[in-house]
């Protein structure tokens, strides 16, 4: 009962926004499985002993299924052990269209789970990753969704989830990014039949089937405001994703909103042309203020933690309350002798003046790489002083046109890190290979890469790697993951992919 | 007893489209040895090797949860569930099922699979039930 208990922090959301099934160029039938979830157990010992017949596999984690009348059904519990990972697919079969089931995971470990969209190697489109968010995540009565999309080429998908235990009801507020010539237009959307969504629920906005009073396209940030049913200005426990797919296209990614403002994030990837991609970063900076300007500033460091460029080159960027402000990676100027093109950065976006931020940022190759992934906090320290990050998603097949996944890790402390360990895990919990990634100290903003490969995580003549990462540093860090796969398609699309972020855990057990 | 974390991971299963499933059972084979507790079935997929020619395939079970007549989603995990190598000619044993409803999916991988589908080209529930083991013939898999 007592490791229970320690373990509750850990408590997960994660939304599945598979409505339209597949890929965004396949026909909309009804595909074999809506969602994938890819689970990890980063514990390195079994968490609930009491009553286990088959140690180590103590634990275990099952989906509970939400009828439409609120009663639940639980699933057959799938067993997990210390440091196993793996793959639930889940799909539906309807005998009634008006049915809205849902479901919710329950563990009994401090489970690190994400979101990928299902995918096949015969129909090559971006494998869509975003994590779970942790419960301490979520808003009161707002979330901020940083960069929302409708143009001709994307659209965007919003799934808000009801953490409460009666139903609440959903606006959605959208503001138009400021232009050249004028401010930025906001909209409310809130139809006269209102939104209700009942506890555990989801709900799927499709920004193209919204009524937008602007003709055409948007881009700009959401904020997504609930009330419990009946009861303005009150302030229910929310959570939302969003994803974006190309229309007509391959590409595609998905990324977590954010559930209160910061006034400082740390961005693992800055970029500027970077690599043969020609990877550029993007980040859509949103004031989560709904009635102050936010000042901001955005710095930018080398690999080793030295300060490099600045944004705005002077002052700051003043954001108006619940916009957002787009800064390309090409845009800071340098404080020191060089130039951004081709550089491997990092960054903290900052405000200046106190007012919230939310920050979501993209990568953009001329290969077709586009990429999502929020903006980071630096993780509080475990009982034992060190900061745990896990992984639950790692593949990397030796084939090229297969999944690979390379890991970035940033020391967002204040001091440098003298000990940072990586490990790689096996689907079945078997260590892999252990790397220290600290041969030489790596300073507070510096970061540090590795892969399967890198890491001699491979077995010759095997298929690749398939498993978790796990990471227990002296500092905090953040850690982010890039999937991609390599394809070929028109237009010399040549790469496809998708980010997520690390998972913090406290080591409480 | 196992007391639940009951972490709020979402699966929003409100999706497009009307499938009507069939509950299908079949004659039990009487000779068929089985481990307590646990059913089996067997049978033999239609096209699968034309459909994925020269891959090997599996067969897996997926664990059906939901209503009887409203609707409901399944579950599986490739690594774990139940699942059998498909023979060259189709044919598949699958031994070792906890009594409950499946689904059938056969592919190369569990992701690209393709669904066990009834005479309306619907998928097709299976009822499993502990000591049984079922011959449910020749199976069709959706377009």
């Amino acid at each position: 009962m007592k490791r229970v208990t320690l373990a509750l922090p850990v408590l997960i959301v994660l939304l599945a926004l598979a409505l339209s099934g597949g890929s965004p160029t396949r026909a909309q039938s009804n595909p074999v499985w809506n969602s994938a979830i890819l689970y990890f157990n980063p514990a390195d010992t079994p968490i609930e002993t009491q009553g286990c017949e088959s140690p180590p596999e103590c634990d275990d984690i099952s989906i509970v299924y939400y009828r439409e009348t609120g009663e639940t059904v639980p699933s057959r519990a799938i067993p997990v052990k210390p440091f196993q990972s793996g793959v639930v697919l889940i799909g539906s079969v309807l005998y009634d269209q008006t049915f809205k089931g849902s479901a919710v995971i329950s563990s009994t470990v401090p489970l690190a789970a994400l979101f990928r969209q299902v995918y096949s190697s015969s129909d090559p489109y971006s494998p869509i990753v975003y994590t779970s968010l942790d419960n301490t995540m979520a808003g009161e009565g707002f979330f901020y969704l940083p960069w929302v999309q409708r143009t001709s080429g994307f659209d965007t998908e919003i799934g808000v989830q009801n953490i409460e235990s009666v139903p609440i009801s959903l606006k959605l507020h959208f503001y138009e990014r400021d232009k050249k010539d004028r401010p930025g237009e906001i909209y409310t959307y809130d139809p006269p039949q209102g939104i209700t969504v009942e506890p555990q629920r989801s709900y799927i906005f499709r920004v193209s089937a919204i009524p937008l009073p602007w003709s055409g396209s948007f881009d700009g940030s959401v904020v997504v405001e609930a009330n419990f049913s009946g009861l303005p200005g009150s302030h229910p426990k929310i959570v939302a994703a969003a994803r974006e797919v190309l229309v007509g296209g391959n590409k595609a990614y998905g990324f977590e909103g954010v559930g209160t403002g910061q006034t400082a994030w740390h961005m693992v990837s800055a970029l500027c042309s970077y690599g043969p991609g020609q990877q550029t970063s993007q980040y859509s900076i949103q004031n989560t203020s709904l009635a102050s300007t936010a000042q901001v500033q955005v710095d930018y460091y080398t690999a080793d933690g030295t300060l490099f460029a600045t944004y705005p080159a002077s002052g700051t960027a003043a954001v108006s309350p619940g916009k957002a402000l787009l800064v390309n990676g090409c845009d800071p100027t340098p404080t020191t002798q060089g130039v951004l093109t081709g550089k491997y950065l990092s960054a903290v976006v900052r405000s200046t003046n106190g007012v919230g931020l939310a920050v979501v940022g993209k990568v953009i190759g001329k290969d077709g790489l586009l990429t999502a992934f929020n903006g980071q906090l630096p993780p509080p320290a475990s009982p034992d002083g060190k900061y745990y990050v896990a992984l639950p998603y790692v593949e990397f097949a030796v084939r090229e046109d297969g999944i690979r996944t390379y890991l970035s890790i940033l020391n967002v402390g204040s001091s440098p890190a003298n000990d940072i360990q990586l490990t790689y895990y096996g689907r079945d919990g078997s260590l892999i290979t252990a790397v220290n990634l600290t041969g030489k100290p790596l300073p507070a903003h510096a970061k540090i890469g590795s892969d399967p490969s890198a890491a001699r995580a491979i077995d010759p003549g095997s298929y690749g790697f398939i498993g978790a990462a796990n990471i227990i540093s002296d500092q905090p860090i953040v850690a982010l993951a890039r999937v991609q796969r390599g394809v070929s398609l028109p237009g010399g699309v040549t790469s496809l992919g998708d980010d997520y972020v690390g998972m913090h855990y406290l080591k409480n057990w | 007893m196992k007391i639940k974390i009951v972490a709020f991971a979402l699966l929003a299963l409100f999706f497009g489209g009307c499938l009507p499933a069939a509950n299908r059972t079949s004659a039990p084979i009487p000779t068929a040895t089985l481990a307590p507790g646990v059913g089996g079935l067997s049978g033999q997929i239609q096209r699968a090797a034309q459909t994925w020619p020269g891959q090997p395939l599996r067969i897996y079970a997926a664990a059906y949860y939901g209503e009887p007549d409203g609707g409901g989603f399944y579950m599986l995990d490739p690594d774990r569930d139940p699942g059998a190598p498909l023979a060259a000619d189709g044919s598949f044993t699958l031994d070792s099922l906890p009594p409950g409803s499946y689904l059938l999916v056969v592919g190369p991988s569990a992701e690209q699979g393709r669904r066990v589908v009834d005479a309306d080209q619907q998928p097709a529930l299976f009822l499993v039930q502990a000591g049984t083991w079922q011959e449910l013939g020749t199976l069709a898999l959706e377009p």
